[in-house]
């Protein structure tokens, strides 16, 4: 699964400890969903959607290996 | 979202603690050579037998309870280590977990099963032994190496 978590995050101005402590993990998990090391759960990915005010494919989509 | 049950983050310095005493224990007991009349105590044993006897059933007598004392403060200090929260646990950090629970549970039988096809006899034993801590070691080993190398635990210092 791709993500744009970083490029919303540069739109926003937030840094990856900001977007951190608004959905409640820690900095590194951030830096794991945006390198693609971690794929979040469905309640994080939702909740990282609700700083941004977008929705999840806005955020999120398939790729051709899922 | 159902998380795995978990103890506060302070018993993981204490389960460090037990770790190294029992560690610091077996060396000084194999290095020194230490009389085993200083471990033997009457203890209530479930089963025990000398030999290949038939076991006797809840019975008191005298034993070197040295390697009963080191195995529970290495498995006791072990289980804290594995079943306390890091300070930032989410579910990163418990996809962590899963990996270093796989991986240790995969090296132990692995181990096990090299050991069925190529040892026999009484060295058996010594895998026994050994083996009974590899659960424990690896889940460790592995789990602290996922943190340093995803820089969790940097961030904690």
């Amino acid at each position: 699964m791709k993500n744009n978590v970083k490029i919303h995050r540069a739109i926003t101005g937030y840094t990856q400890q900001d977007l951190a402590e608004k959905i409640g993990v820690s900095r590194q998990t951030i830096n794991a969903i945006e390198s693609g090391k971690y794929v979040p759960s469905t309640v994080l990915s939702l909740k990282i959607a609700r700083v941004f005010e977008k929705s999840m494919e806005d955020l999120f989509s398939l790729e051709g290996t899922d | 979202m159902n998380k795995v049950p978990l103890l506060s983050n302070r018993f993981k310095k204490v389960g460090w603690v037990l770790l190294i005493v029992a560690i610091l224990f077996r060396i000084a007991d194999s290095v020194l050579d230490i009389d085993s009349e200083i471990f033997t105590f009457n203890v209530l044993s479930i089963v025990s037998a000398t030999g290949l006897e038939e076991g006797s059933w809840f019975t008191v007598h005298q034993e070197d309870i040295s390697y009963t004392l080191f195995s529970c403060l290495f498995i006791g200090g072990g289980l804290l280590i594995m079943f306390s929260k890091e300070r930032a646990e989410d579910e990163f950090i418990q996809s962590l977990r899963m990996n270093a629970l796989m991986w240790s549970i995969l090296v132990h039988f692995v181990l096990l099963m090299i050991a069925f096809l190529g040892v026999y006899g009484v060295p058996f034993l010594g895998v026994v032994f050994y083996n009974t801590y590899t659960v424990l070691v690896i889940f460790i080993l592995r789990f602290y190496y996922l943190l340093y190398k995803n820089g969790v635990l940097s961030s904690e210092k």
